[in-house]
């Protein structure tokens, strides 16, 4: 695989709802290795593009095609084992299960034992959970959670919960990491050190990101590209800098600014 | 901690064991208290079949009273002696294959398990098209339709059912070592397969869907498995039920069969299948304690009762005896050493 080949290429999408267009003729291609940031004010469709990447809406029209293979249409849990995993803007862990289990549920996909086979339990079987537990514990410490492996998750504070959703999509051995406004609710430091973990995750496993932003500022220090949305369609896209300069989007988020004045 | 575990968990079997045969023997005696266990080991089997689903998984069914007469039915037609068959079955011949043979007592394990698997073979029929749709009530419709279905079925079968008359003569077969016996090894397989793997993918799907899903878990294949798992001892249950009863009619699995086994697993702790168990056990005993009221005071009445006391259960145990907690030896353990603990302070 080339440098310049792409991992990620949806081409034109349209989602729409009933009659209101979420999403309008989007386009955009990822390389592999690349962290791309997506921002837009309020309802500008952005959570609804990665949602039409994971397969939870089918696009109205238009193709997602995954390391050169057209996956629209298929199932999100079909999608996540080709490489693609996601978090979600409002964090949707298994808050009863434990940090550890939550990860494990990730695992699961790839277990090769069979149901008797774990109500036995077989030896394999049990050769196969203990390895699991093993490689979650693994994760958990790569991404620094080992301490809280055994706590609960609901009961976790809101930056670790965060943490503990993103271990475990990257459980699911991603090549394409999705995050949808992974540093929402946290405080301008908070967002910072999340900013400096996504970027450690990646390098340690090798990963294209491509991650949604509401506040401009926190993708600005950390994503070379960003494209903009607004209302459904792509105003702009290119370097923090000249995202920051461009009138288009000041405009757009003047508006929001003065919508929420 | 796991070998002492291990000991105790052999020790209680083992106890278990002689306390069957023991109560087998005797059953002459205890008539009363015989028949009570018997009814709460197979309230119980279907109540742990239920919970798997309802409870463990997230999914409401209302069907369990489907598949026990399904499997009531098929162990009835299975071990009725042929000249009974000949009997009962006096206007409308019994149809074949039936008509042909059946079972010696040393088949009876078999006649079990086909109820069983009958029983899954239907869930699929419901569940394939049932857990496919996108809303969850559509399982809960679809089963009580299911339900429904299957009475009227049982009442104008004839040649299967003998109709709304019902079977008579079924040899009573069950006795606390099959009836305790079968829960054992069903509740075994519900808590391994609640603590694998498997049974991780199933809780997650209750607690979040979604989550699940994004995480490659094949949800609907799933859900499909913990209903399987659950007819399966819903069926069995149904077969075990009709040949300690000795009677079988389409009144016996009405829906009132599944609103017990919902008192029943909401009493447990929706999700412990150690719940499911003990409150099988509780809610035979009450229920057979409270049959004079049906025949002294009102018919119906017993329901009354129990509504008021699952009520009041839900105002003082919010999630029921256990919660979603299992039963556990350290559990058991801790609890004691604070009763201990406790005591020791009263008296000094
Ligand atoms: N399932 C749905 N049904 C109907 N409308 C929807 C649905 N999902 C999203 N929308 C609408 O599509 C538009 C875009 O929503 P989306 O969630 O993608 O916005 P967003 O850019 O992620 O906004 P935010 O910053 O608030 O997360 C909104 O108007 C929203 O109300
Ligand atoms: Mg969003």
């Amino acid at each position: 695989m080339g440098e310049n080949e792409l991992i990620l290429s949806l081409q034109s999408l349209t989602m729409k709802f009933g009659g209101l267009v979420a999403v309008r003729d989007f386009s955009m291609d990822i390389r592999y290795g690349e962290l791309v940031g997506l921002i837009g004010p309020n309802g500008a469709g952005k959570t609804t593009i990665f949602n039409m990447i994971t397969g939870h809406y089918p696009p109205t029209e238009g193709q997602v095609i995954f390391a050169g293979r057209d996956i629209t249409g298929l199932p999100p849990w079909q999608v996540v084992r080709l490489g693609i995993a996601r978090t979600f803007q409002n964090i949707r862990l298994c808050r009863e299960m434990t940090a550890l289990e939550n990860v494990l549920i990730s695992f699961h996909p790839r277990l090769r034992s069979s149901v008797f086979a774990a109500i036995l339990p077989s030896p394999r079987y049990i050769r196969e959970e203990r390895r699991m537990r093993e490689r979650g514990m693994e994760l958990l410490s790569a991404v620094g959670l080992e301490k809280w492996a055994n706590f609960r998750a609901g009961a976790l504070p809101y930056g670790l919960q965060r943490r503990v959703e993103i271990a475990r999509a990257l459980a699911t051995q991603p090549k394409l990491l999705l995050l949808d406004e992974p540093a929402a609710g946290m405080n301008p430091q908070e967002a910072q050190d999340l900013m400096g973990f996504i970027r450690h995750i990646r390098e340690t496993f090798n990963l294209t990101v491509f991650l949604i932003e509401h506040v401009m500022q926190v993708v600005m220090g950390i994503c070379p590209r960003i494209r903009v949305i607004d209302f459904g369609v792509s105003i702009a896209e290119g370097t923090p800098e000249e995202i920051r300069n461009n009138p288009k989007v000041i405009e757009a988020y003047l508006g929001e600014e003065a919508l929420r004045a | 901690m796991t070998r002492s575990n291990r000991i105790l968990t052999f020790l209680f079997l083992l106890g278990l064991a002689l306390f069957v045969w023991w109560g087998d023997k005797h059953s002459d005696q205890f008539v009363f208290l015989w028949r009570v266990l018997n009814f709460g080991a197979i309230y119980a089997l279907a109540a742990v079949g239920y919970t798997v689903i309802n409870g463990i998984t997230g999914q409401f069914s209302l069907g369990p009273h489907g598949f026990m007469l399904l499997g009531g039915y098929l162990t009835t037609l299975f071990m009725l002696p042929m000249h009974q068959k000949k009997v009962v079955w006096l206007f409308t011949p019994l149809s074949w294959p039936f008509n042909q043979f059946t079972l010696p007592y040393s088949g009876f394990i078999l006649a079990l398990i086909a109820g069983g698997i009958l029983a899954v073979l239907a869930s699929l029929v419901v569940g394939i098209p049932a857990l496919r749709a996108l809303r969850g009530d559509y399982l809960a419709i679809a089963t009580f339709g299911f339900g429904e279905i299957l009475y009227v079925l049982a009442c104008n079968f004839m040649g299967l059912t003998n109709g709304a008359m019902g079977v008579k003569g079924i040899p009573r077969y069950t006795n606390l070592a099959w009836s305790v016996g079968a829960l054992a090894v069903l509740t075994y397989a519900a808590v391994r397969l609640k603590n694998s793997s498997y049974g991780r993918a199933l809780r997650a799907i209750r607690e979040d869907e979604l989550a699940a899903e994004s995480m490659g878990i094949n949800v609907f294949r799933h859900k499909l498995l913990a209903f399987m798992f659950s007819a399966f001892c819903a069926g069995v249950a149904g077969g075990l039920m009709a040949t300690l009863i000795g009677t079988i009619t389409p009144d016996l699995f009405r829906f009132f069969m599944t609103f017990y086994l919902l008192m029943i697993i909401v009493l447990g702790g929706l999700g412990s299948i150690s719940g499911a168990v003990v409150a099988g056990f509780i809610f035979a005993a009450i229920f057979e304690a409270l049959r004079f009221v049906d025949t002294a005071v009102v018919p119906g009445m017993r329901m009354v009762v129990f509504a008021v006391l699952l009520i009041l259960v839900m105002l003082f145990f919010r999630r029921g005896l256990f919660g979603r907690e299992e039963f556990t030896w350290d559990w058991l353990w801790h609890g004691a050493k604070r009763a201990w603990r406790w005591a020791w302070a009263k008296m000094s």
